[in-house]
């Protein structure tokens, strides 16, 4: 277990000055690095986005075990110590780089076009970089062939294949349909501590968007997340919440097809839909479980609070809810930050105002459009509660310093994705005029 | 708390009033940054932006950027206060290349007088110009985006005229790393056969001298109201009322960019005859060099007032309720600054090869 961030402590007006943004003392640290970090930069020398993401701040900074180098803004004293952590790192970076230019080389050997190379290969060329140093011209080849292999083999795909065919069998379905039957029967819901966790939400979303770290800490120790779950089971209160389109949660169906255009909504998917929504279309699993040990995994989270395994999850799942209110047309009693950006995101959005403002046929929104503008707070849970689970299934935690961006991140895939829906449907007439 | 940036001569006021929007949005270019809208006057030859930043928190890390540091830190402080432009900012001159780029992905004013661009070319333009900014850009997959739209660049650059060979050498380059390194398959370059579907298409007949004209006019169409590159920026949409056996007719005709049609089979155009509640709406389907369409209408029709004469011609998706005339003098701002655009050897290649 890591230390979560702590709060930064309220700072004077003369401190807030000193206070140097944390992607200005990343790219000043960054820039000194010079030609040797090209192919992990962007056009104009910066790190890229997902090289801050993948490799500098779980690898380099590493801001869960250094939570004094999380904040959006750091003092003086920690600013040093992120670049000197960044300067330091410098041999192992440069290898990085040069190890991506001949891993592509390797993906190019092995015809291999599915992916995204930065998002696959940039930790792989970091262990690399790490255990190996810079590619040695006589080895690097082979080393690199192997590596993408390798990131192959981890493919989601495999274990897919591997867990299809146990849900397909006859007698290792009926065993697997019994550890569900078993899970759903010991379910209960979960008392959190005695503790205000409203005020902690509260807290944790009004630090959103600002200089501060959102404590996560207390709301995870006190099981808020948990607690909160035992409204799901209200008649029709998960379904307000977009999560299922049942009265109550029910036992899911293991289940033995699936497809990506066709996934019923997250509560009401069965255990291998809920498993080929994140195995299917490449994306890695770093996890060290079997396939096996995925699926009698996922079969116990499907009967916990949220139906999540981590309690991290479980308050994330509880913080959107609660802050996806701004996304509704309504006056919000005691808005946070995070209400108020959320809520700015969604109102600049032209297409958005259309719709609230004209008769539905007046707007020019096609109609699966504008439902999906009139329900985006049902909308945006089931994003958000598909994005922990990939987590989990990942094995990826998110920090209080990754809470905004996760919570932002979400609507903005909303948005984008319905820009983009928009966009097709304009030159085809989806709707006429009449 | 939020803030915006306005640009006056060589000072920056910093306000946290509400920005109002006085710029025309058909000659605005504007970047979707991290916590901040940038917009620049499209046919301006203005090197900062202003903003509107909603996150100054998140703005932080790249405001310096593009106005500099003092800029930057008096926006961190929440100063309402002018402060003096900088002799330039690392990034201001890139941020601005992809909002130019993206403004004409939006609003290029193609017609019959100002040649259309290439929506490959210049989407593998967007894509290494949001590639250079992509640290500051809202959208974390706006350079995959542009990719998936640029993946016919190679064919198109390989259609570039002698002189720009070389330019369009280097641009294939660099598109090629940077799709090699996202994981983006570019279409291998092929000869081009783009003209044929418009040599064919301009064989087809009109009805619009059938019958006997008992009326006819004219009306813009505004920019906002078409996908851009549809209908040509710079001719009006034309309307006759004619007798056929009898019965009168509404034809509507309004003349196509050049090279729409191979860039979208149909638009979705309707056009709109008198007041809504005669309901006479048209759709209009590509017909040569021009989207045409025709409907019998009532006799009354032909009756109605001069001032009722009216005709919208939109893609009801962009504009489902009319929107009051674009000013003239933005429209003329727009195209001129195109038409400059076609020789500037600054300009993108988009534009140049255009013009050659």
């Amino acid at each position: 277990m890591s230390p979560s961030a702590t709060p930064s402590d309220p700072v004077s007006a003369a401190e807030a000055s000193a206070m140097v943004p944390r992607a200005v003392v990343i790219q000043r640290a960054w820039s000194d690095l010079g030609e040797s970090v090209a192919p992990l930069s962007n056009g104009s020398g910066r790190p890229l986005a997902r090289t801050v993401k993948l490799v500098l701040d779980p690898l380099v900074i590493r801001p869960v075990q250094n939570p004094h180098l999380a904040g959006s803004a750091l003092a003086p004293d920690a600013a040093a110590e992120l670049a000197g952590s960044i300067t330091d790192s410098r041999a192992e970076l440069a290898a990085t780089a040069e190890w991506f230019v001949v891993l592509k080389a390797a993906r190019r050997t092995l015809r291999i076009t599915g992916g995204n190379p930065q998002e696959k290969y940039f930790q792989r060329c970091f262990e690399l970089a790490r255990s190996l140093g810079r590619p040695d011209p006589s080895t690097a080849e082979q080393t690199a062939i192997e590596a993408v292999q390798e990131i192959v083999q981890a493919d989601g795909e495999n274990h897919l294949v591997r867990i299809r065919e146990a849900v397909q069998d006859a007698a290792q379905a009926e065993l697997l349909h019994a550890s569900l039957v078993a899970a759903w029967a010991t379910r209960a819901p979960t008392a959190g501590d005695d503790i205000d966790s409203a005020a902690l939400a509260f807290d944790a979303l009004d630090a959103c968007g600002t200089d501060a770290v959102p404590n996560l800490h207390g709301l995870v120790d006190a099981r808020a997340g948990s607690a909160a779950a035992s409204g799901l089971e209200d008649p029709g209160a998960a379904r307000a919440l977009g999560l299922t389109t049942r009265d109550q949660p029910t036992m899911p169906e293991l289940g033995a097809t699936a497809s990506k255009r066709t996934l019923p909504r997250p509560f009401d998917r069965s255990v291998f839909e809920r498993l080929f929504a994140v195995l299917s279309g490449g994306s890695s699993v770093e996890t060290d479980l079997d396939a096996d040990e995925v699926l009698a995994e996922e079969i116990l989270r499907t009967a916990q609070a949220w139906e999540l395994a981590d309690e991290r999850s479980r308050v994330i799942m509880l913080l959107g809810s609660e802050a996806s209110h701004a996304l509704e047309p309504v006056d919000l009693l005691r808005p946070t930050n995070a209400h108020r950006m959320l809520r700015g995101r969604w109102d600049r959005e032209a297409y958005v105002r259309r719709v609230r403002r004209l008769p539905a046929d007046a707007s020019g929104v096609p109609e699966a459009i504008r439902d999906d503008v009139h329900t985006v707070r049902q909308g945006y849970l089931r994003r958000l509660w598909v994005r922990m689970h990939g987590r989990e299934l990942r094995g990826q935690r998110t920090s209080g310093s990754e809470l905004w961006d996760t919570l932002d991140g979400i609507l903005r895939s909303v948005v984008m994705d319905q820009r983009h829906r928009l966009k097709l449907a304009i030159g085809r007439g989806a709707e006429g005029a009449a | 708390m939020s803030m915006s940036i306005r640009i006056d001569g060589d000072a920056a006021t910093l306000s946290h009033a509400a920005p109002s929007a006085d710029r025309a949005v058909i000659r605005t270019a504007m970047i979707e940054a991290r916590g901040a809208l940038l917009s620049w006057d499209a046919t301006a030859d203005e090197r900062f932006p202003d903003a509107e930043i909603h996150s100054p928190a998140e703005a932080a890390g790249w405001l310096a950027e593009i106005y500099g540091a003092e800029i930057a830190a008096a926006v961190r402080s929440g100063e309402e206060r002018a402060v003096p432009l900088p002799e330039g900012a690392e990034l201001v001159d890139a941020a601005r290349r992809l909002a130019s780029l993206t403004w004409a992905t939006d609003w290029w004013p193609a017609g019959v007088y100002t040649p259309a661009l290439d929506g490959a070319i210049l989407a593998a333009e967007t894509a290494l110009a949001a590639h250079a900014v992509e640290h500051l850009l809202d959208d974390e997959d706006a350079v995959e985006r542009a990719l998936r739209d640029a993946v016919d660049a190679p064919s198109a650059l390989a259609g570039a005229p002698p002189r720009l060979r070389p330019d369009a050498a280097v641009l294939v380059d660099a598109l090629a790393a940077l799709a090699d390194d996202l994981g983006v398959e570019l279409h291998p370059a092929m000869i081009a056969s783009a003209e044929d579907d418009w040599a064919l298409a301009a064989g087809a007949r009109t009805s619009l001298d059938e019958g006997i004209e008992i009326g006819h006019g004219s009306a813009a169409v505004r920019w906002a109201d078409v996908p851009a590159q549809t209908v040509a920026a710079d001719s009006d949409a034309q309307w006759s009322l004619r007798h056929v056996n009898g019965v009168p007719h509404l034809h509507v005709s309004v003349a196509a960019a050049p090279g729409a049609a191979v860039t979208r089979a149909t638009a979705g155009l309707w056009a709109r005859f008198g007041p809504e509640s005669l309901d006479i709406d048209v759709p209009l389907h590509r017909n040569g060099t021009a989207f045409t369409g025709a409907a019998p209408v009532a006799a009354s029709v032909a009756l109605l007032p001069l001032e009722e004469r009216t005709l919208w011609v939109r893609d009801p998706i962009l504009a489902p309720l009319p929107g009051a005339a674009e000013d003239e003098d933005d429209r003329d701002a727009v195209r001129e600054h195109a038409v400059l655009r076609l020789d500037d050897p600054g300009a993108s290649l988009a534009e140049r090869v255009a013009g050659e």
